[in-house]
C-alpha cells in the first residue's frame, strides 16, 4: 500500500503541470538595469520621485522579489518589490525606504524591454531606524548582465553576445570548437532547438579586488526538432568587470554537470 | 480492500500516464565505452543498440549495497514480460580493479542473476567510464577484507591480499536503444515505476 | 525494614544487571545468500527493547569469520559505508538492521560460504556483557514473517 501511495506522489510530481514555469529574463534584465541605472545616478524624470535630490548622494535599490505580471509583443508589465537607501556624504546612514510598484516597459524594436512608461506605487513606508548604507549597482548590473546573457543564448540564432563580453580573456565552453561569444553561439544553434529554456540556480556573485566572481548553474531544457526533449545542468563561472558603469564578462568558463532528474525517484520510499 | 484496488488504479492510470512525460535525454553524461566482460571479451556499450541497458557501479567486495541493488534490479527484471526482458541489459561495472578480475564477476554475478554482465578493466579506463558517467568511487583505506578460506574452487589468485572498501554512486543509469542516458533508478525506485519508464524507452 | 527492601529495589534497578533484566528480542534476522566465491557476508536483523534499560550491541561474534558493524548511510546519491562501534536499543525502541541501513558484515571468512536454507549460528554480544545466541537463516532476499529469540 504503501508503495503504491509513494508511485502515485511521484507521478503527481513528475507532471509539467506542476513544474515551474521558465523566468522572463528579458523583463529581469530590463528591472535590473534600471535600477542600476537609478543607482548610478542617471539624471531620469520625476517618475523616479523616490530619488533624493541632494549634491554627491548615492543611491541603492536592494531588489526583493519581482513578478512578471503580463507580456504582449509591444511592452511587459511587472510588480517589484526593494528597499531604497540613500547616503548624503555627511551622514553614515539613512532610513531605508521599502517600495512595492508595478513597472510597465515598452518594448523596443529588437523586442527587449527597454523603456519605462509607466509606475504605479502600491506601497511605500520608510523605515523609523537609520540602516547602514550598501551600494547595490554593481549587484545590479551584473545581475542585469546575467539574465540578458541567458535571454540571449536560449535563442542563439536571433542574438550577439558582443556587447556583454566584448574582449573575453578566456572563454571555455562545454561545447566543442568554441573559441569566443560568436562560435559560442554557433555551436548552441547547432543543437537545433526549437525552444531552450534555462533555468539560473545557486548564483553567487563574490567581489574581488578589482572584479566580481560570479558562478551558478543552468538547468537547461531543450526540444530538438525530432521529439525528445533534453536536460543539461551546467556549472558557470565568470568573472566580471565593471567597465564605466557597464558589466562585461572578461572570463567565461562553463561544464556540463551530472543532470539532476526530475523525478525526485531518490525518494526512499 | 477497495481502497487497495482504488489506489492500484488510480496508480496504474498516473503510471499510464506519464508516458506523456518521456524521459528526457540527459545531456553532459553518458556515452560509448569499452571494457572487459565478465565473460572474457571486450564489450561496448554500443553493442547493446537497440536494448534498455541499466548500468550501475560497485565491487563485489561489497556487502550491503551492490547486492541489495543486484536484488532489486534483478526483482524488477522479473517484473518485465519475457520477450521485453530480452530487450533490456544489466551491466555491472566494477571500479574494484585491484580484486575484481572478470572471471571472478562472472561467478559472483551469475548466481544473482545469469543475464547481468560484469564489466571491469585497467584502473585508468574504468576511472574513465566513472567520469563520463559522473558517478564517483571513493577508497575506504582503513577498512580491509579478505577470507583465509583456502579451498575456494573458484579462487586460486592470491586470497591473502586484503580488499578494500569504498564508497560509491548510488545511482543505476537508465541507457536508452539509442545509447543515450534518460534518466537514473534508485534501490527505493519502485518496481512499477522502473518498469514503466524502461518499457516506454523500448 | 520496608524502607530498607525498598532502598534495595531501588540500587537494584539502578545497578542494572541482574535485578533489572533488559527484555530484548531479536526478530526478522536473515543473512543473504551470496555466492560461493564472496569475501564478504551481510547480517540483517530487528532487534526490540521491551526492557527499562537500554541495551547496547557490541559485537556479534560468529565462527564462519569476523563480524563488523557498519552503517550505510547515503548523502547526495553516494553510499557510504561507515563502521559503527556499538549499535544502542533505547529503552522501548526498535533497531533494524536492514539493507542500506545499518548491518553486520562477515569478513575475513575461514569456513565456506552458507548456502540458501543453512542456519549460521550467531553470538550478540552486549555491553551489559548479556550474551544471545541466535541461529540465522541464509535467505535469498529478505524475511516475510517474523521468527522470534528471546
Amino acid at each position: 500500500m504503501k508503495v503504491l501511495l509513494c508511485v502515485l506522489a511521484i507521478g503527481v510530481f513528475a507532471n509539467p503541470a506542476f513544474a515551474k514555469s521558465t523566468e522572463d529574463y528579458d523583463v529581469l534584465a530590463a528591472v535590473y538595469g534600471l535600477f542600476a541605472q537609478l543607482d548610478a545616478g542617471d539624471p531620469l524624470n520625476e517618475e523616479f520621485y523616490w530619488l533624493v535630490n541632494q549634491e554627491s548622494v548615492q543611491h541603492a535599490h536592494h531588489v526583493l522579489k519581482t513578478t512578471v505580471q503580463h507580456v504582449d509583443a509591444s511592452s511587459v508589465k511587472v510588480a517589484v518589490s526593494f528597499e531604497y537607501q540613500f547616503l548624503i556624504p555627511s551622514e553614515k546612514a539613512s532610513p531605508a525606504r521599502y517600495l512595492e510598484q508595478v513597472i510597465v516597459f515598452t518594448k523596443n524594436a529588437l523586442g527587449l524591454p527597454d523603456k519605462v512608461v509607466s509606475i504605479q506605487t502600491l506601497v511605500d513606508e520608510t523605515d523609523n531606524f537609520n540602516s547602514v548604507f550598501i551600494p547595490s549597482k554593481d549587484q545590479n548590473l551584473i545581475r542585469s548582465l546575467l539574465y540578458d546573457w541567458t535571454y540571449r543564448i536560449n535563442e542563439p540564432g536571433q542574438w550577439s553576445l558582443n556587447h556583454l563580453a566584448p574582449n573575453p580573456d578566456t572563454f571555455t565552453s562545454a561545447e566543442p570548437d568554441v573559441f569566443g561569444t560568436d562560435t559560442y553561439l554557433q555551436a548552441l544553434k547547432k543543437l537545433n532547438y526549437v525552444s531552450s529554456r534555462r533555468t539560473i540556480q545557486n548564483l553567487v556573485i563574490k567581489p574581488m579586488d578589482d572584479a566580481y566572481l560570479v558562478s551558478f548553474e543552468y538547468i537547461w531544457h531543450g526540444q530538438p526538432q525530432e521529439g525528445i526533449e533534453e536536460l543539461a545542468r551546467q556549472s558557470q563561472k565568470w568573472k566580471v568587470e565593471i567597465q564605466k558603469d557597464r558589466a562585461v564578462v572578461v572570463e567565461f568558463e562553463e561544464k556540463y554537470l551530472t543532470p539532476v532528474t526530475d523525478l525526485g525517484a531518490e525518494i526512499r520510499c | 480492500m477497495l481502497t487497495k484496488k482504488l489506489v492500484t488504479a488510480l496508480v496504474l492510470w498516473f503510471v499510464s500516464s506519464m508516458v506523456w512525460a518521456q524521459l528526457p535525454v540527459l545531456r553532459g553524461i553518458g556515452g560509448d565505452f569499452t571494457l572487459t566482460s565478465s565473460r572474457g571479451d571486450s564489450v561496448s556499450l554500443s553493442d547493446f543498440s537497440g536494448k534498455v541497458v541499466l548500468i550501475f557501479f560497485g565491487y563485489t567486495n561489497c556487502a550491503d549495497i551492490c547486492p541489495t541493488t543486484m536484488a532489486h534490479v534483478s526483482r524488477f527484471m522479473k517484473r518485465l514480460p519475457e520477450d521485453k526482458r530480452e530487450q533490456v541489459q544489466v551491466l555491472f561495472i566494477s571500479f574494484d580493479t585491484d580484486f575484481d578480475t572478470p572471471e571472478h564477476m562472472n561467478n559472483y554475478l551469475s548466481f544473482f542473476d545469469p543475464s547481468f554482465i560484469g564489466l571491469t578493466g585497467q584502473p585508468e579506463a574504468v576511472a574513465h567510464v566513472v567520469e563520463q558517467y559522473g558517478a564517483e568511487f571513493t577508497k575506504l583505506a582503513e577498512e580491509k577484507v579478505t577470507t583465509r578460506y583456502k579451498k575456494l574452487s573458484v579462487e586460486d589468485t592470491q586470497i591473502e591480499r586484503p580488499g578494500y572498501l569504498y564508497s560509491h554512486t548510488a545511482k543505476i543509469y537508465v541507457i536508452d536503444p539509442r545509447g543515450r542516458t534518460r534518466g537514473y533508478f534508485y534501490n527505493g525506485t519502485p518496481l512499477e515505476q522502473m518498469k514503466a519508464d524502461v518499457l516506454s524507452l523500448l | 525494614m520496608k524502607k530498607f527492601a525498598f532502598s534495595l529495589l531501588v540500587l537494584g534497578f539502578l545497578a542494572g544487571g541482574a535485578w533489572a533484566e533488559s527484555k530484548l528480542m531479536v526478530m526478522d534476522s536473515w543473512i543473504r545468500a551470496m555466492p560461493p566465491s564472496t569475501r564478504v557476508i551481510p547480517i540483517y536483523m530487528t532487534l526490540r527493547n521491551h526492557g527499562a534499560v537500554l541495551d547496547e550491541l557490541v559485537a556479534i561474534e560468529s565462527m564462519l569469520g569476523k563480524v563488523e558493524l557498519h552503517n550505510t548511510v547515503e548523502k547526495d546519491g553516494t553510499f557510504h559505508m561507515i563502521p559503527v562501534q556499538s549499535i544502542v536499543i533505547g529503552s522501548g525502541k526498535t533497531v533494524q538492521l536492514a539493507p542500506l541501513g545499518l548491518h553486520g558484515m562477515i569478513t575475513q571468512l575461514h569456513q565456506p560460504v552458507p548456502k540458501l536454507g543453512d542456519q549460521v549460528p550467531l553470538t550478540l554480544v552486549f555491553a551489559s556483557g548479556k550474551q544471545m545466541a541466535v541461529n540465522v537463516k541464509v535467505v535469498q532476499d529478505g524475511i516475510a514473517s517474523s521468527e522470534h529469540h528471546h
